[in-house]
């Protein structure tokens, strides 16, 4: 019976693969780079998805826009911006290649007219498996989405990780380091291996600040959320020690010479940033060490809507007014120990320092999720069902709203 | 078989060893080309006064004592490289107010005077900001400006239809007001580290 399952499931995906997945190349968010006027050059860049089982080349691509469109990959070798014509790119089996600034791109040379933002250039795409296809890439001034979104990805990291990132250094200063090729490919390889586990650290760290948030809009006892809470901290220091480890390995690799460069070139380009506005770096330093639900913001600015008795409104002003000094103190406390830790991390204090470092920072971020969770409890003590839902309610519009 | 007869025999595999790894991998030519280039390109950047052509008349760095300085290298044929570094450069200067834009120089130096006329990088600078003036020189003097900022630039012939296209470092130079080289950010380095350096110095 099990093999007679087998068989049918084996024949049904055999006969259902070429028609689910025969969908060669897909092409997807097409654009040129508007240019100064004057310019008869430009680049289109998109994302080439493969859609089959097989390799797939993108072989060769025209536009009436332009008399030349060529294929072209820009190398960044030796601090070195290298661009160079290619045969083909390729896209692999069920994969996709993006063609974007700094890498792949297609180069529309000679234009035959200007183009604009908002215009319309057409492409056509030959591919290794015969199939053709026109595409409309829009006309846009590059650079502000795509900056918003390495910026939001940096700030991404900035949260997750509160240790140097020597690594990033090296990928984009190599020149300004003077490696042997020895040590180049030690690097590449510690890179290779390091990267997938660090980003997928930085993964559970996003799910499970996520899921302390859902598990306490819930309702979830405090255990439940000690325990995630738990995890998380686990999580965030994984991430300490994997770039402690990280750093001890880089240590290995280049001279004492060298490694005070990659801290000195560390510290010129890459030092994270804060808001100058003291009010504004506070909050962002608020959201940034607290993961958990702000119900008392609720409270603070719609608290008109939940028909609050004096009693109940005075006990919420009392419970605010004596916490949130405490709360700003411990977020203040956890950006201090971070800024330490970074520090640590560059002048190349021992291990010890940088885990007892690391160690303060958990336990108060520990004390700011169970703090909040205290909140919520006590909040749902002073008010009733009725209005502690409308509280929910309110803080879930906003939430999304500020979400998408 | 004796200790006297392994003895030589051991000395021989040894040395065919020897020779095989040097014939294979001892390739002392090689290493110096290798650094040669990277000290081409690292040569360590003092920076220092300049002058070029721009549209209206010569630029000098001299000048523009009392000002801060961002430094760029590029041609306009730059399919790439160059307008997202002048894109990043731009995105910081619109963060800027007028008094800070008033303290502040942009400057971006073509490569390739072949080919980029002084009108063409007037309009070519000014489409991504009026703060920014795009000039030239004769190759020698772009040349030593490169070298005393330790940016890098070579030509290479190509088969394709835009000619010959130039390899080049992308690094923004952040110049104080006494003229000093003080930061020179890497490609990609975020407008607001960008915004940043130059309101450091700008706060001299």
């Amino acid at each position: 019976m099990k093999l007679m399952i087998k068989i049918a499931c084996a024949l049904t995906l055999l006969i259902l693969s070429p028609l689910s997945f025969a969908k060669g190349v897909v092409v997807d968010d097409p654009y040129a780079r508007a240019i100064p006027p004057g310019q008869t050059i430009s680049a289109a860049f998109m994302t080439l998805v493969n859609g089959s089982d097989k390799n797939i080349d993108l072989v060769k691509a025209s536009s009436d826009s332009a008399k030349n469109v060529e294929l072209h990959e820009h190398i960044h070798e030796d601090g070195m911006m290298k661009m160079r014509q290619v045969p083909k790119i390729s896209i692999a089996a069920n994969g996709k290649t993006e063609l974007k600034p700094g890498g792949y791109h297609i180069m529309l040379i000679d234009l035959v007219k200007h183009i604009k933002p908002q215009d319309i250039v057409t492409i056509n795409l030959e591919f290794s498996d015969g199939s053709k296809q026109e595409i409309k890439a829009d006309v846009r001034k590059i650079m502000m989405g795509m900056m918003k979104k390495k910026m939001s990805m940096m700030k991404f990291k900035q949260h997750v990780n509160p240790m140097p990132n020597l690594l990033a250094v090296y990928k984009k200063m190599s020149d300004k380091l003077d490696l042997s090729d020895d040590q180049k490919s030690k690097l590449d390889a510690g890179i290779k291996v390091r990267s997938p586990k660090i980003k997928e650290l930085y993964g559970d760290v996003k799910s499970l600040e996520k899921e302390l948030h859902e598990i306490t809009l819930k309702g979830e006892p405090l255990n439940k959320i000690d325990q995630v809470s738990d995890r998380l901290m686990q999580a965030r220091l994984a991430i300490i020690e994997g770039k402690t480890d990280c750093r001890e390995s880089i240590k290995k690799v280049l001279s004492d010479k060298q490694f005070q460069q990659l801290v000195k070139l560390y510290r010129a380009n890459m030092m994270p940033t804060f808001n100058k506005d003291k009010e504004k770096a506070a909050m962002a330093m608020m959201k940034h060490t607290n993961p958990m639900p702000n119900l008392m913001r609720v409270i603070v600015k719609k608290g008109d809507q939940l028909n609050l008795t004096e009693k109940q409104a005075a006990e919420l002003k009392k419970w605010r007014e004596e916490r949130k000094p405490i709360s700003k103190k411990v977020s203040q406390t956890i950006a201090k120990l971070e800024a330490d830790l970074l520090e640590a991390a560059l002048n190349n204090a021992p291990i010890a320092k940088i885990n007892e470092l690391a160690d303060g920072i958990t336990q108060n971020r520990v004390k700011i999720i169970r703090t909040k969770a205290m909140c919520r409890d006590n909040m749902k003590r002073i008010l009733d069902d009725k209005q502690y839902k409308k509280v929910l309610a309110i803080h879930n519009e906003k939430h999304n709203k500020t979400m998408h | 078989m004796t200790i006297k007869k392994l003895l030589p025999i051991s000395m021989i595999v040894l040395l065919a060893i020897l020779l095989l790894w040097a014939l294979l991998f001892w390739n002392p030519a090689d290493d110096k080309a290798v650094n040669h280039q990277q000290l081409d390109l690292v040569a360590a950047p003092a920076g220092g006064d300049f002058t070029i052509e721009t549209k209206d008349k010569d630029l000098s760095l001299k000048d523009l004592r009392g000002k801060v300085v961002a430094l760029y290298f590029g041609y306009t044929l730059c399919p790439d490289i160059c307008p997202t570094s002048l894109a990043i450069l731009t995105q910081s200067l619109n963060q800027m107010s007028e008094d800070e834009l008033s303290g502040l120089q942009s400057v971006f130096i073509s490569v390739d005077p072949d080919r980029d006329n002084l009108t063409r990088l007037d309009q070519y600078t000014k489409y991504f900001h009026k703060n920014i003036i795009g000039g030239t020189a004769e190759k020698e003097v772009i040349d030593h400006i490169t070298k005393l900022y330790g940016a890098a630039y070579q030509k290479v012939d190509s088969n394709s239809a835009a000619g010959y296209l130039v390899d080049h470092s992308s690094y923004t130079y952040i110049i104080d007001k006494k003229g000093k080289l003080r930061h020179a950010l890497a490609h990609g380095t975020l407008p607001d580290k960008v915004l940043e350096a130059v309101r450091e110095l700008l706060a001299e």
